[in-house]
């Protein structure tokens, strides 16, 4: 898992919504991030979020958190894609 | 989806599906169970990166659940069995796992979906058990169906109660915070189903994880199954219902498995 502090970052701002009506921002203040990382978490840049390792279930959470749905947010991801294998074993069966 | 969105899958789908699965869990209250071990994944709702459990046994007399406001089910506190519990997590000890334990677990959709379609009115005592099936490095599959064999070696030696309900759930094949979000791999889904219910589970339990991604990234909750698939007695796997839900992004299936003997 890598870019903990990008982690952290989300899943403190999911912590954080718990029960609130509206979301808040990403708080990037005293964290070990680039500057790079920190405007991709103000401006939840789903792209750069995702380039820079968000574990998707954050990613999917926080994507809901702030209003976006799914298709939204495969819009915005499209062409980033790594998963896709022509060869899994289920295939070849 | 299925308690946070029912209506917005096809009828067809959505009343064969939860049809199975209201069979299913009529099988928990009608067999008599005095307790329900429900093993499934959660998704950051107790634990973070800085101490991350493989395993985790909920050992509290009561827990918290949904953590999810979206879920549609009321918030509220059902019982635990934490003597139950502890003797689980004494027995996995004894037969070479280390487990987690928690005295205070807040439960998110994993299990409160099959909890609540089990027992609405939240009374059944439950031990839940927490898989890693979603951040690596996870148990492998076969250390799962593993887990499920001292899982039922450390019920049957349990005293206290006559009749334990185990319950696996999550999958199968979805990919959440992806760019592939609402695929659904049905090719994968069946052969996962085919092979629990033959009990030919070697071509699964080889499976590394890069490949079963193929399948999405929430197919690591095959898991949770195949903890099941241990548990139960080989090929005794029956699937009541497949459907793969787009509008729930999820291969949605229910399967029993069947002991030769009641636990206890």
């Amino acid at each position: 898992m890598k870019n903990y502090a990008v982690q952290r970052a989300v899943f403190d701002f999911l912590r954080a919504q718990q029960g609130r009506d509206e979301a808040a921002g990403i708080s990037t203040e005293h964290r070990d991030l680039t500057d790079e990382e920190a405007a991709a978490l103000r401006d939840h840049d789903l792209r750069k979020i995702y380039q820079l390792g968000l574990h998707p279930v954050l990613l999917n959470a926080s994507s809901r958190a702030i209003g976006l749905t799914r298709n939204d947010y495969r819009v915005r991801l499209e062409g980033l894609d790594t998963t896709r294998r022509k060869d899994p074993r289920w295939l070849r069966s | 989806m299925m308690t946070a969105a029912p209506d917005a899958a096809p009828e067809p789908q959505r009343e064969a599906f939860l049809g199975a699965l209201g069979t299913a869990t009529a099988m928990v209250r009608e067999r008599g169970a005095e307790a329900v071990v429900i093993c499934s994944n959660e998704h950051f709702a107790n634990f973070f990166l800085e101490n991350f459990p493989q395993f985790c046994v909920g050992l509290a007399d009561r827990f918290l659940g949904p953590v999810e406001p979206w879920l549609r089910i009321d918030r509220a506190w059902l019982p635990g069995h934490p003597e139950l519990a502890g003797h689980i997590t004494g027995g996995l000890i004894r037969r070479g796992f280390e487990p987690s334990f928690s005295h205070e677990l807040r439960l998110d959709h994993g299990i409160m979906t099959i909890y609540h379609a089990i027992d609405v009115g939240m009374r059944l005592p439950l031990v839940p058990i927490i898989p890693n099936c979603a951040v690596h490095p996870m148990p492998s599959l076969r250390r799962c169906f593993e887990f499920g064999k001292a899982l039922r070696a450390s019920l049957e030696e349990f005293d206290g109660l006559d009749r334990v309900a185990v319950v696996g759930a999550g999958g199968l094949s979805r990919w959440v915070g992806e760019p592939r979000v609402g695929d659904i791999d049905t090719v994968f889904d069946r052969w996962f189903l085919d092979r629990l219910g033959s009990g030919n589970l070697e071509e699964v339990l080889s499976l590394p994880d890069e490949e079963l991604e193929a399948a999405g990234n929430g197919a690591h909750e095959i898991r949770s199954w195949l903890t099941i698939a241990g548990l139960a007695d080989p090929g005794t796997a029956t699937t009541l219902a497949y459907e793969a839900i787009e509008q729930w992004i999820t291969g949605m299936g229910v399967a029993t498995f069947e002991l030769d003997e009641a636990l206890g």
